[in-house]
This record gives C-alpha cells, structure tokens and sequence, in this order.
C-alpha cells in the first residue's frame, strides 16, 4: 500500500537534467514496468469469531501486483488473504481475469497467483528481482493502482531507511524491510518498487506515525519465499525458539565469563517445541550464528551498517541447520541444530484461510484462545476479560498451565432447557470436564463421554462453582440446539 | 371515625417534625476540614498536592465526633468549625477504620463542644417516613434537606471491609460527606457516605454499622470487622449443580469455592461445601437470609453485622452429600498477612532503590495509582497476582517484591526498560518480602547480585559497582532516601 508522491520540484529537476537518450530509455523502461504490472481484486470473506460456525460478509479488497519470468504474479498476502474470488486487470485491457492463488505466505506478507487464461499474457512484460537490497538514499519508483482508479500510478521517493521490523499483516514476524520517503495508501500494496528496471521490493505497509514513512519488502525475503515454494509447498520461516535479552551490561558479561572482545545475547527463555529445544538452554550466551559474531545489543555487520542477528536466521529455509557458537557455565561450545518454526499454545499472529476452531456441547460454545478471540473485544489489548489477556500476554514466560497445548474457552452458551442455569457462563477457561484436564480441543469429545453420576462438570480457571449440566438432557438437546440456532455442524476442529 | 384517625395521624407527624426541626439539630452536626496529601506510590518517595475536603461529622457523648474513614486517610491536617462559625480548632483522629468506613476524631479543645449536643442513636430498623439531612453550607448557612428509604443492602469494601448500608432519595445536588441523616425524632439513623445524583439517592451507613463499630469500642480494644474471606458461588436453583453437589432440588444454600488460609472458619470449611445456614439463620440460592428488620440481606450481614471478633459461629453445611454442623470463631483482620496490602495504609509505600533498580511491593495503591482506568492501564501479570492471589500468600512469600522501574545510568545499562517485573530470588533465595530484600542488600558480600524475576528475566549486578553507582543515581534523580526503611 503505497502513497501516491506529487511530482515534486526534486523529481522535476531529475527529469530536467536527464539528456535526451536517457530520457527515452527512460520512456521505454516505464512502458515495460507498466506492462508488468496489473491491479489485482479480491472478494474475500473471513470467519466469525463471534459465531464460529458463520462467515462475515464478503469484502472487496483490490491491490497490485508484478509479474514476474515465469507468469506467475507476486502480491501481498493481505491482499489476497481469506479470498473467494480473484480478478487480475492490466492497465491497458478492458478484460478482467480469473487468477488462483498459487502460494501464501501470511507471515512474509508475499502471494504468488496464477492466471489461466493464456490470453492475460498477451502484451505483458515481466520484472526480474534485484540481486541486492537497494543501497540509502538511492531512488526507488512505485508502481501500482493506489485508492482505486484503473490508471497506473508512478511516484518516486528514495530509501530512507533499511531495518528489521514487523510484518503488520500476520503480526507473527520481524523481517528485513526497506522503508522509503513515499508515504503508502491503499491499493499501492503488492506492487513492485523498481529500481534500475528490477524489483527492488513490494509495497506493503506504511506507518500510521509520521508522514511519508511506506515501507517494501526487499528481495531476499522475496527469494525466500520463491525458493521455499519452488518444491510446491509453503513451510515458511523457521525461528530459532527462544526468547532473549542483550549482553549489553558488563557486569552481565562478567558474571557469565564473556571473553574479552566477544559480544553475544543471553538466551531467557527456550520456548517448548522450538527449534532450540534440547540444544540451547536458558542462560546461555550466544555468541555467534553462523560463524558471524553478535554484538552485545544483538546486532550484526551488515551492508556498511548493522542489523539484528536474527536476519541470520530468516535467511534459513525450514529444516535447515544453523551452527551456533554458545557460553554455557564459562565454556565455548559449538552447537548445530536443525530450524524449524515454533507452534505456540496461544497464538498471537492473525490466522487467515483458517476456520477458528470450535466445538459445541449442550449449548456450550467451546473455543480456542487466539488474538483472534480476543479481538471479539473492541480496544481489546486493555479490554479484553483480563485472565485471558494473562495468558495471552504471558503464556510463553510464565509457568501456566505447561501440560496445555491449547487454552480452551468457554465463549458462550446457547441457552436451551438443557442448560438453564449457566447461560451466564462467558469467556472462560476451561480446566477440567468429567474429571479430566483439558489440554486441547480434541480431548473434549473423549472427557464428555464419561459423565460423573450423570452429570457433565466442567470445571474452570479461577475456581467458582463447576458448571454442571445433566448428560442425559445435554445429549438429549444436542440437535435441538444446534437446528434452532441454525448451527450446521457441531465442531470444527482443523 | 376515619377521619379522626387520619387527623390524629397528621397530628403525630407534625410533632415528630417539629421535634426534628433543623434548628434543634444544628448542635449535632459539624465540618470537618480534612488536608489529605497522598503518597506518590509510583514515585514512593514524594506526595501529591495536599487537597482539603469539607466534609460533616456528627456530635457523639464522650466528646467525640463520628464521621466516614475514607476520606481521612493519609490526612496531615483536620480543622473543625461548628454553628455556622468562622473560628478553627484543630482536631485528631482517634480512630480510622476503613473496614467500616467510620472514624472518631475530636477536637484538641474540650470548649469546642460548649454549644455542641451529642446525637441520640436511633434503633435498627427501616425509618418511618422522612427523614432529615442537615449540613452547615459553606458561609456558614444551616441547609436542611429531605432523604426517604428506599432498600438495604450489605456492601463489601476492598478488601476486608463490610457495611450495612441504606439507599435513601435525598434532594440535595452534592452529597456523600458523611452527612449525618436523622429520623423523624431527631435520632441519628445513618452518615451518608455516597451519592449517585443522576437517581438523586445516596448510600447512607446504616446506624446498624454505626453501633457496631461504637460497641466494639466500648471495652478499649477495638477489633473491627471479622475476617472472613470464604469465596463462593449462589446456587440460584440450578438443579443439575444440585444434584451433582448431592443436596436435594428444594435444598438451598452456597457453593463453598476458596478459603482463605488465615480467614475465620478457615477449618470449619472446604471447597465443595454448600453453606446452607448461620447460627441456624437459613441462607438461600441467592445468598441472602431474611434480616428482623431489613428483609433479604446478603449473609454476611449475619457474620458481622450483630458479631463482634470473638463470637463463636455455627453453621450447617452439606459435604459430600451429607449434612453437618461446623462452628468457628470470628478472628480480627491482620492486614500484615495479606499477600497484596489494602488500600489507606496511612503509610508511605515501602521502597528500596539498589543499583538504580526501584523495588516496591505490589499493593491495591500501587494498582490504582494508575488511574480511574487503572484495570486497563496496570501489567496483567500485576492484575492476575491481584484478582487471584490478594488473600492468598504463598508458601515463602509474604509480599511480592515487584521492580518497579530502573533509572537509568552506565551500571544497569541493558536493564533500563524493565518495569513491573516481579521478583522472584535474588542470588538464588526467595525475595519473601521488601524488607529481606533490604536486609539482604545490606548484608550480601558476594561479588555479584543476581535477580530473578517471573518469566526468566534476569539482572546481574556486580555488587559493589552498582552500590557505588547508587548514590550518583539517587542525586542524578532527586530522590533523598535510598529507601523507605
């Protein structure tokens, strides 16, 4: 999403001192950025949180897109996220056309789609990546549909900032971006920023604070999810599982017998299923990946600036090794491990493609706790029912609850005879059913089979009396419920 | 014959009326100007603006005037005035107790009293027809205002507190200061102690609570409210709980869910239990007994309300099916046990400053120094330890040491942005209290300081450079103690 720039007195000037022959190659190169580059409409339809068996309305959403060698189109995630219909349209063409996406990748903001009509290809060019991250205060050009309008736009700006931040679309990662002076706006998003006539990245998000702060995504995130593709699956970006601080205290580094001009981070916190697991442990320091030292605030060389060592990591396909070279107890060892990405209990990235799972029994609406579930709340991050926002905020430090692997919450109950004397029962969790913890939605079906003396007792986090239904009138009401509230299926548990 | 009756009536009316006239209950009531200058729980070491409040106290014998607790707490000054006077006498608190939200203070002077009359004390029981508000206005004008009962309820103060409290119709724009509220005879039947102007009532403390609090103060030893901190649930009718708890459909009474460890009748009870009856005094699915005077009342009422500490208590209970009679004794509050400390201390938030490091114990002030939306703004870690821990002390934990914030300097470089961590060990030994911490400080001779902190946040200080660095932090900073100790 990018912001459309006026011509500006500094891009006049640019043009004014081109020579002539510039000037036309100049005129040629836009001709072939221009026919590679489409508007891109997506009809897309997300879940129901609220009511987990619904989907909301449909939306429209529309963005751009690059096509690239081999006629696939690269777009933004968010772009195509939760779509059900997808229209791609060149500037010059009347048609519109019918695409499919190809691959998704929501954590790196990156789609690749596929027209199949052979006609879409007809006086289309394509983009080829560039080989390096644009250098500072190099001049980059925006290609792209912003705010509507079937009519290309064209804005320059230059780059203004190279760093490691989030990506804002899934709220899962911090990859490398390159920020640049032209401010973003919707409908820019997908779109190749060019540089020398190569994709120097794709729009994708700007900042609500300051002005003229957009933001792309540079090449060798690009490649990565081009190459992680290319063996017909998206496996994504592996991380390293564990939580960290800075080594930038030398009382720190003393007590942990740092050498003398070593830097390096201290590992807080092994995160359960991470790919560290068994390999690193808390209190160590490590001192570098990949044979490429760290600095003490985590930082690493990197062009003629430095950036956080954790880019050492995103460069890493799933499965991949990395070697570490770690602190422990005063002596240096080398460790190698194999990458994988962490599963957390409760997620704290934006599912999409995904039905939330639910399951529901004598009228009780059982859920999984996600920021999904939270954001039923408005302002939720202050809002939301505060034991809940406990667990979300500190499921991965704090010792809650660690034979979970998920947080089951109650969301509501659908009042029926059945369950007359608990409807009030809203957005808690769930500890125990019939006696047995549960840990996943899964284990539901099992615990409710098995009634204490005919009753169903659910009990919940942060004590209260247990919620008890009898078993005999919760089977008894199960398809009452769900016809009368016009609830297809009972469960879903993907 | 009707008629006469209606006249008699009338009759009766007009004298009670006129026995209550404002001007004979002007000698019961005072001002009372309170300066209270709160601590600064985030910035221990310093206080907010002193603010004064105008509020009314009511004349008692013995010298003494009775008024609301709240708004005396961390007073640093109290000035009486009386009959529309401008003339000040300084005054003292005798007694605050924020459990009953009631205070005697008296003036240093005994001729203060000269043109003052002490208050009669009405009997429990619902008030007949209306009753009389009378405070002294600012100028020193008499204003009389009209109040009418309307229900009784039981209310809970955070966090040991109980009161049985009257909403009553006033038509006066700005009350809840602790007006003195009298019945048709002139008696003192409440202070008013809230006020909701957009339904013009006002929550006034029954004279119930009133004579409690005075009779438990009778013998010298004043013992205050009960402690009973049992958490449970109402059964309200719901048969299938019933029936799993093993207590018939038309059996009444309260799940039993959490005890406190130090609360009275902490061994008459277990979670499961239904509470079914006190001193033989029925409790329904809702909770609430039938009270002589005041109808339906939360059960409390029957634990403190016409109890003192000491008393002994029965009650019937179902456990595991099967019905049994428990007794108990009622037991004071102790503060000092709770894990996070009420609100209203009257003393300044413990600190220790180490290494720039600002440690404090997480308290309710701390909590609501936040703000009105303090439930929004405080760290959930602070807010869950709050909602689920507060009566709850751990094994080897009294308080919990929290680290505040770091005031940052070369010697905790790399630590500067923690804040609301909570302190778990420091060089491997529980951080039971602030005042181990502040002992171990001052005795550790290690080289290096390690602190633990929930969720694997550690600091690592060598000791003697961040004691060093202390001093130039608590100078840098303007801070003139490098604790509360």
């Amino acid at each position: 999403m990018k912001h459309l720039i006026p011509l500006t007195g500094l891009i006049l000037l640019f043009l004014g001192c081109a020579t002539g022959d510039f000037s036309r190659s100049l005129e040629k190169q836009t001709i072939i950025n221009r026919a590679a580059t489409v508007k891109i409409i997506s009809v897309a339809q997300a879940p129901n949180h609220y009511r987990p068996w619904e989907m909301e309305n449909y939306q429209t959403f529309s963005g751009s897109g690059a096509i690239l060698k081999d006629g696939s189109i690269i777009t933004n995630a968010h772009v195509v996220a939760d779509s059900r219909y997808l229209l791609v349209i060149k500037e010059n063409d009347p048609r519109r056309y019918e695409a499919r996406i190809l691959f998704v990748g929501h954590e790196c903001d990156l789609a690749l789609l596929k027209v199949d009509d052979p006609g879409f290809y007809e006086g289309t060019t394509h983009l080829e990546l560039a080989k390096t991250v644009p250098s500072l205060n190099s001049v980059v050009t925006t290609y792209g549909f912003p705010v509507g309008g079937d009519r290309i736009s064209i804005t320059k700006g230059v780059v203004s900032r190279i760093k490691i931040d989030t990506y804002v679309h899934q709220w899962k990662s911090a990859f490398l971006l390159v920020q640049t002076d032209a401010a973003i706006n919707p409908g820019n998003s997908g779109g190749p920023v060019l540089q020398n006539g190569e994709i120097a990245g794709i729009a994708f998000q700007a900042s609500g604070e300051g002005e003229n702060i957009g933001y792309m995504i540079p090449t060798g995130i690009i490649r990565h999810f081009l190459d992680d593709v290319a063996d017909g699956s998206y496996d994504g970006f592996p991380d390293l599982g564990i939580l960290w601080s800075t080594l930038d205290n030398q009382s720190l580094k003393s007590y942990l017998n740092v050498p003398d001009g070593s830097g390096g981070i201290y590992v807080k916190t092994i995160l359960p299923g991470g790919s560290a697991e068994g390999h690193l442990e808390a209190g160590d320091a490590i001192l570098s990946v990949d044979g490429v030292p760290i600095a003490d605030d985590g930082s690493i060389a990197f062009e003629s600036g430095r950036i956080m060592f954790g880019y050492l990591v995103d460069q890493k396909q799933v499965g991949e090794a990395v070697a570490c070279e770690i602190l422990r107890e005063g002596s240096i060892i080398s460790l190698e491990f194999d990458l994988y990405p962490t599963e957390l209990r409760i997620r704290n990235y934006y599912q999409y493609e995904t039905k939330p799972r639910y399951f529901i029994y004598g009228g009780i609406v059982f859920q999984s706790l996600s920021i999904n579930y939270l954001e039923m709340w408005e302002e939720w991050w202050n809002k939301a029912d505060p034991l809940l926002l406990y667990y979300f905020g500190y499921n991965l430090t704090d010792e809650l609850y660690p034979h979970r692997e998920e947080f089951v919450v109650i969301n509501k109950v659908l009042p029926d005879a059945a369950n007359l004397y608990v409807t009030d029962v809203s957005d808690m969790v769930v500890d125990t059913v019939n006696g047995m913890r549960i840990n996943r939605m899964e284990d539901l079906e099992e615990a409710l089979k098995q009634p204490i003396n005919g009753y169903i007792v659910i009990t919940l986090d942060g004590g209260g009396a247990p919620v008890v239904l009898s078993a005999r009138d919760a089977a008894a009401s199960h398809n009452r419920i769900l016809q009368s509230y016009g609830i297809p299926r009972d469960r879903e548990l993907n | 014959m009707r008629k006469r009756i209606l006249l008699l009536l009338v009759c009766l009316g007009l004298f009670a009326l006129s026995a209550a006239g404002s001007d004979d209950l002007a000698p019961h009531v005072v001002s009372v100007h309170v300066t209270q200058q709160r601590w600064d729980h985030h910035s221990p070491w310093q206080k907010f603006s002193p603010q004064t409040a105008h509020i009314f106290g009511t004349v008692i014998s013995g010298g003494y005037i009775l008024t609301e607790a709240y708004p005396l707490a961390d007073h640093s000054m109290i000035q009486f005035t009386k009959m529309g006077e401008n003339r000040k006498y300084t005054g003292t608190v005798v007694l605050k107790d924020y459990n009953s939200n009631l205070a005697i203070i008296r003036p240093e002077e005994t001729s203060f009293f000269a043109d003052l009359l002490p208050v009669k004390l009405a009997l429990p029981g619902i008030p007949e027809g209306d009753c009389t508000t009378v405070v002294w206005e600012n100028g020193g004008i008499l204003k009389t205002y009209k109040t009418s009962y309307l229900k009784s309820y039981v209310k809970t103060y955070r966090y040991t507190g109980l009161s049985l409290c009257h909403r009553m119709t006033t038509d006066q724009s700005k009350a809840g200061r602790g007006e003195p509220v009298f019945n048709r005879q002139g008696e003192l039947m409440g202070i008013i102690s809230n006020s909701f102007p957009t339904d013009k009532s006002v929550e006034v403390l029954s004279i119930d609570s009133i004579r409690r609090f005075l009779t438990d103060l009778e013998d010298g030893n004043f013992q205050g409210i009960p402690f009973y901190w049992v958490e449970t649930s109402a059964l309200k009718g719901d048969n299938n709980l019933k029936g799993y708890l093993g207590i018939g459909e038309s059996e009444e009474g309260l799940y039993v869910s959490k005890i406190a460890p130090f609360s009275s009748g902490r061994e008459a009870f277990l979670p499961g239990d239904v509470l079914q009856a006190i001193d033989g005094t029925a409790i329904d699915d809702n909770g609430t007994y039938e009270d002589p005077f005041y109808g339906k009342l939360h059960y409390s009422a029957l634990l403190f309300l016409r109890k003192q500490v000491g008393d002994p208590v029965t009650a019937r209970i179902v456990r595991k099916g099967r019905k049994r009679e428990v007794s108990f004794r009622l037991e004071p509050v102790e503060p000092g046990r709770f894990l996070i400390q009420p609100e209203n201390s009257d003393e300044q938030p413990g600190y220790v400053i180490w290494g720039g490091m600002l440690f404090q114990e997480l308290t309710r002030d701390y909590l609501t120094s936040y703000g009105r939306e303090w439930r929004e703004k405080a760290d959930s870690r602070l807010l869950y330890l709050y909602d689920y821990f507060e009566a709850y002390p751990e094994a080897g934990r009294n308080r919990i040491v929290i680290l505040n914030k770091v005031f940052p300097d070369a010697v905790n470089t790399g630590y500067q942005g923690l804040q609301n961590q909570v302190l778990e060990k420091v060089n491997g030994i529980t951080a039971e209290d602030l005042s181990m911490l502040q002992d171990y400080l001052g005795t550790c001779k290690d080289t290096y300081l390690v602190f633990e902190f929930t969720g694997g946040v550690k600091v690592v200080l060598l000791r003697e450079k961040a004691e060093e660095a202390n001093t130039a932090i608590l100078k840098n900073y303007g801070i003139f103690s490098v604790s509360s100790f």
